[in-house]
């Protein structure tokens, strides 16, 4: 499992910050104890809470919110790492080659409905449309923790964003097709087209920079 | 008309209009029920099979993203039903025991919650690129909604597995509903775990639909919820942190110790955990909502240089529905208590619109992930922080809870509906008109039926008129069929009788929010938000989804990503509209049956 060192660490840090920082002061568990007995007691005011916290749970507390960084930075590290090697299981779909693989079956799907009229179905074309989501926008979008590494969140998103539009657009497209409009379906898949042309030239750029 | 050219309807008359309709009817109907029952109900599943029954089928209208425009404008009303219905109401329930809150300030309300609902709406727009696009937070009853929405063209298929999760969903919920099978399944107690070390399914085809297409992503909530109940509070009370009140033994002990564990330890530590990680994540996403607010401005300048309509709403228009929303919040707050000065009531403005917009992403990101919304506990720090900013003024308080109240609903409703624009294909800038457009009727309608409801009590001996709704009504002493308890409402005007004695766990709000921020230098986005919510909830709740999350891995280990797609996804749908139809039918004849006396 990726990350495993890193989380194991995490963890410990949240059990060890959660159940210092759930410790109640001495006040203030004797207060509700007192409640719950039904014996009248004075309520510690949020000053005196902080202060009863701090004296039982204080160093505890600080110690876990150290190990939680700690595990958090060396996941961040490894994330990096991870982003720039070769990807040896060869799940991880490449985004360029996924961006001209959707450029140039949505041209495909546009040029089966160009003579399609109006009110009329065409499941093969949403099968199709369908295709690309599970084979190439699924895959794409869960590595793009991977592109944010390798890229940083800025040019991630210049590159993504007009891929997320291109996906909407595919899907008023088949939504279009359901509802017969072919008209507005090939207009969508034209915009698609250009909104993955525009995010292919941004992920080249990012690519060389 | 040229066939040929037929436009293809989205933002239309009839969409708005029967939206709007919808929206009103459940509004109303639905503050009713939430005062009746003490919870409210989601409306866009409901709003989007009418759309069926009457756009599509008896106006003939064939458009998908239509319907969608109708389902946003109908639950972007709704949304302010649970917005007031769970803050509003302490303010009158408190009004029994304390005449100088008896002047219930009727105006400002109505305007602090339009600039709630509004800021709520603006404050998501430019978030939708980040929270839909670039984080993909799943948003399950959104998907639900869009599965629904696609469903004529889908396949047979998996129009029967849609039904069949539905066919399945109404079968447990009646169940449930009727005493048959229990809320819960504690399969702790089958083992001898004792009550503080709980482990107990929450029955709820929702629930568990909704971890069925949260899959991977919702994992880190079940560990939250492992490390919270079966970890932390064990050993708090094992190592003797939780303290032993003389005179209780056996179960109320152990009854004690889980009551404990979970209200004053782990519930507080949750919310300063949502509050942190929400805070941490506004930090660490700025790079991407620059990045979303460079590429709405670029799309909006190309499509003015194309001729083209943008496909977002303009940046500076959200801006200036920012500014009126602050404006209103501001003026209501000195309308509504002119003692406090102009200086107090910018303060009250600024710092609740600075909450409210925490909130309303901590809400957006909670439901994007587990449509879980911690909305009563985002409510009541907004009215711990007004009471003490104001130096204890009730009303201030009050009328802050309602604006940040329906503000989070705003931002998790219009979120929501923004997922399923995007899956259906819908031009977000006309979800976001559409709800812009409306934005106002909730509030009217929700306060409207309240004051309604509240006045509607008998006259007293000595010809006053009586609480029309709450635990201290006519109807609810008498035990009645017309008995409102408003339980929510009640247990806001108990926690500020508590703040009245400055019970405020500031402690574990600052020890949370710092682990919060921590947990969010995590490389997996919104980690601090799931383990927040897991402490917030019972534990019975994040078990059901967590398997649900085990099962979608499961399946898509052994089937595929394209099962999951394919036939899960229809399923979990089924599983999250059947509940919420059969839950709302049935609360419809349980007022029936109430009224006609026979329950």
């Amino acid at each position: 499992m990726r990350n495993s060192g890193p989380l194991f660490i995490l963890t410990i840090g949240v059990i060890i910050a959660g159940l210092f920082g759930a410790r109640n002061g001495h006040h203030f568990a004797a207060y509700r104890a007192d409640q719950a007995a039904g014996v009248e007691s004075r309520l510690p005011g949020p000053q005196q809470r902080l202060e009863g916290w701090w004296n039982v749970g204080g160093i505890g507390w600080g110690t876990g919110v150290g190990v939680i960084v700690l595990g958090a930075v060396l996941a961040r590290r490894k994330e990096r790492m991870d982003a720039t090697a070769p990807d040896e299981s060869g799940t991880v779909l490449d985004m360029g080659e996924g961006l001209r693989r959707m450029l140039t079956e949505t041209e495909a799907i546009a040029n089966g409905i160009a003579e399609l009229p109006m009110d009329t179905d065409a499941p093969e074309a949403r099968e199709a449309i369908d295709a690309l989501s599970f084979d190439v926008i699924g895959p794409l979008v869960e590595g793009r923790g991977r592109f944010v590494a390798r890229h940083g969140l800025g040019t991630f998103t210049e590159y993504f964003s007009p891929f997320s539009a291109g996906e909407r657009q595919l899907a008023r497209a088949w939504s279009a097709i359901t509802d017969g409009h072919a008209v507005v379906a090939r207009a969508s898949l034209e915009r698609a087209h250009v909104s993955f042309t525009q995010a292919l030239a941004a992920w080249e750029r990012a690519e060389a920079a | 008309m040229n066939p040929s050219v037929r436009p293809y309807p989205e933002l239309s008359v009839p969409a708005v209009v029967f939206g709007t309709l919808q929206g009103v009817v459940m509004t109303a109907s639905f503050v009713y029920i939430a005062l009746k029952l003490g919870f409210g109900l989601a409306g866009s599943t409901v709003a989007a099979i009418m759309g069926f029954v009457v756009l599509r089928g008896i106006l003939r209208r064939r458009s998908i993203v239509e319907n969608n425009v109708n389902q946003t404008v109908a639950s972007g009303i709704n949304t302010a039903s649970s917005g007031v219905v769970f803050t509003l109401p302490a303010l009158m329930l408190l009004s029994v025991g304390d005449p100088t809150l008896a002047d219930i300030p009727v105006w400002p309300l109505i305007v602090a919650a339009v600039a709630g609902s509004l800021m709520g709406v603006v404050l998501i727009i430019p978030l939708r690129k980040q929270m839909v696009e670039f984080d993909r937070l799943r948003f399950p009853s959104g998907t639900a909604v869009a599965t629904l929405l696609k469903s004529p063209g889908e396949g047979l298929a998996q129009g029967k597995l849609l039904v069949a999760g539905g066919v399945l969903a109404a079968v447990l919920t009646l169940l449930v509903n009727a005493g048959l099978v229990g809320e819960e399944v504690d399969l702790g107690h089958l083992v001898g775990l004792p009550a503080w070390a709980p482990f107990a399914l929450y029955v709820s085809a929702a629930n568990l639909g909704a971890g069925l297409l949260s899959g991977r992503g919702g994992l880190p909530f079940l560990a939250g919820g492992i490390l919270a109940y079966s970890i932390i509070a064990p050993t708090a009370v094992l190592m003797g942190w939780v303290p032993s009140p003389p005179g209780l033994s056996g179960a109320e002990l152990e009854g004690f110790y889980a009551a404990e564990t979970y209200g004053s330890m782990l519930r507080p530590l949750g919310i300063g955990l949502l509050i942190g990680g929400a805070l941490a994540g506004v930090v660490s996403a700025a790079p991407a909502v620059v990045g979303a607010m460079k590429s709405l401005r670029a799309a909006a300048a190309l499509a003015a240089e194309q001729g083209a309509s943008a496909e977002e709403v303009d940046p500076k228009w959200v801006g200036v529905g920012g500014l009126i929303a602050f404006v209103l919040l501001f003026v209501a707050a000195w309308l509504a208590t002119p003692e406090l000065g102009l200086a107090t009531a910018l303060l009250v403005a600024v710092v609740g619109s600075a909450w409210l917009a925490l909130a309303g992403i901590i809400v957006a990101q909670a439901t994007g992930q587990t449509d879980i919304s911690p909305l009563s506990g985002l409510a009541l720090i907004a009215v711990t922080l007004m009471y003490f900013l104001t130096g204890g003024n009730v009303t201030a308080s009050i009328l802050i809870g309602v604006a940040v109240c329906i503000a989070t609903s705003q931002c998790a409703d219009m979120m929501q509906d923004l997922k399923t624009g995007h899956l259906v294909g819908s031009v977000p800038k006309e979800q976001q008109i559409a709800q812009l457009l409306v934005t106002w009727v909730g509030p009217f309608i929700a306060i409207g039926v309240l004051m309604l409801l509240w006045s509607s009590g008998p006259l007293d001996a000595q010809g006053q008129p009586t609480p029309g709704f709450g635990p201290d009504s006519v109807a609810c002493i008498e035990g009645t069929a017309q008995c409102l308890a408003a339980p929510q409402a009640d247990v806001l005007r108990g926690i500020i009788e508590a703040l009245r004695d400055s019970d405020a766990a500031v402690d574990k709000y600052l020890a949370g929010a710092t682990i919060g921020g921590a947990l969010s230098i995590f490389p997996i986005g919104g980690v601090s938000v799931l383990v927040g919510l897991a402490m917030y909830l019972p534990f019975s709740i994040t078990l059901a989804y967590g398997i649900g999350c085990l099962v979608s891995m499961g399946l898509e280990r052994s089937f595929g990503a394209s099962f999951i797609g394919r036939k899960l996804v229809p399923f979990a749908a089924g599983l999250i509209v059947g509940e919420a139809l059969t839950a709302l039918a049935w609360n419809l004849v349980v007022l029936m049956k109430t009224f006609s006396g026979g329950a």
